[in-house]
């Protein structure tokens, strides 16, 4: 076998490995950042929205910013997948997109639901839970322990604040809600994003 | 030219597996890459003297586990070699 014949089989070897591997996801962590940010917006301003306009202004409003949110994000994982000659999706990245439409969308119509009913905590406490338990689901599949971790925390928070409702009624909590879940939602993902950063699951 | 170290089918192969995960156990390394104990240690014992992986080795209750991670300087050599391959394929 002359040299070139051996690159090109030791390339055909690790790129086999890697896209055998249905763990292998390239991944750019500031998607988590960008992500963050979006959430924060969107968190602060989607009820007064829905206040000054309607519920489907407002959930018009989350459907636009979350689109442009993921047609970024493709952008880049694209351009990711592109450094290890990938041209479409792994499996692990469709699996775990996904599993954060299905959440967005179903988080999207609940919350439509809740503050139609003037229950707009619980609308920021399914988000809570619901962004908790696909980033727990979402640790486990790509052996991530701080999405894990950062999912457990989300859950526990959105339980225990509903338990709290339940007790004290949604006033006690009704207040603080906006930050309470800027600092769960928006605070996880652009912790996720900057410390994971460092350990990119990348080539 | 390439790095020796790296342009070993085996070696190359594991670092792949490493490098879509965060850790692996030892067992996992081998059940996946269909290696004996022996020869899985010997590609690894070559790869942590060059500072490309961190082996941990510890208890659980009685039961000895190891650990193997991809270290930074491990992921920029396996990055460099793949543009060495890729170099290589494109100037020859």
């Amino acid at each position: 076998m002359n040299e070139k014949e051996i690159v090109l089989e030791q390339l055909n070897t690790i790129e086999s490995s890697l896209l055998d591997n249905e763990k292998f996801m390239p991944f750019n962590y500031k998607i988590l950042i960008m992500w963050g940010f979006i959430s924060a917006i969107l968190i602060l301003s989607f009820e007064n929205i829905a206040k000054l306009y309607t519920v489907w202004y407002a959930i018009g409003y989350i459907v636009i910013v979350t689109t442009i949110g993921f047609l970024v994000e493709i952008y880049i994982i694209k351009k990711e997948n592109k450094k290890y000659d990938i041209k479409s999706f792994t499996k692990l990245q469709k699996f775990v997109e996904s599993n954060y439409t299905f959440t967005i969308v179903f988080a999207t119509a609940l919350t439509y639901v809740f503050i139609s009913n003037n229950l707009a905590v619980y609308a920021y406490l399914s988000w809570i839970f619901m962004f908790g338990y696909a980033d727990f689901v979402t640790g486990f599949v790509v052996n991530c322990k701080k999405f894990t971790t950062v999912g457990i925390i989300n859950i526990s928070a959105s339980i225990a604040m509903v338990t709290i409702t339940f007790i004290f009624g949604i006033q006690v909590i009704a207040p603080y809600i906006k930050y309470i879940a800027v600092l769960f939602l928006s605070g996880s993902l652009i912790y996720n994003g900057l410390t994971l950063k460092g350990i990119e699951k990348s080539v | 030219m390439f790095d020796n170290i790296l342009h070993q089918p085996i070696r190359s192969k594991l670092i792949a597996t490493l490098i879509s995960n965060e850790e692996l156990p030892f067992k996992a390394l081998k059940e996946g890459l269909e290696l004996t104990d022996g020869n899985l240690s010997s590609h690894l014992k070559k790869l942590e003297l060059a500072q490309y992986i961190i082996i941990e080795k510890y208890f659980e209750g009685k039961r000895p586990k190891t650990i193997i991670k991809i270290s930074p300087k491990g992921r920029d050599a396996f990055k460099s070699y793949i543009k060495q391959l890729k170099q290589f394929i494109q100037e020859n």
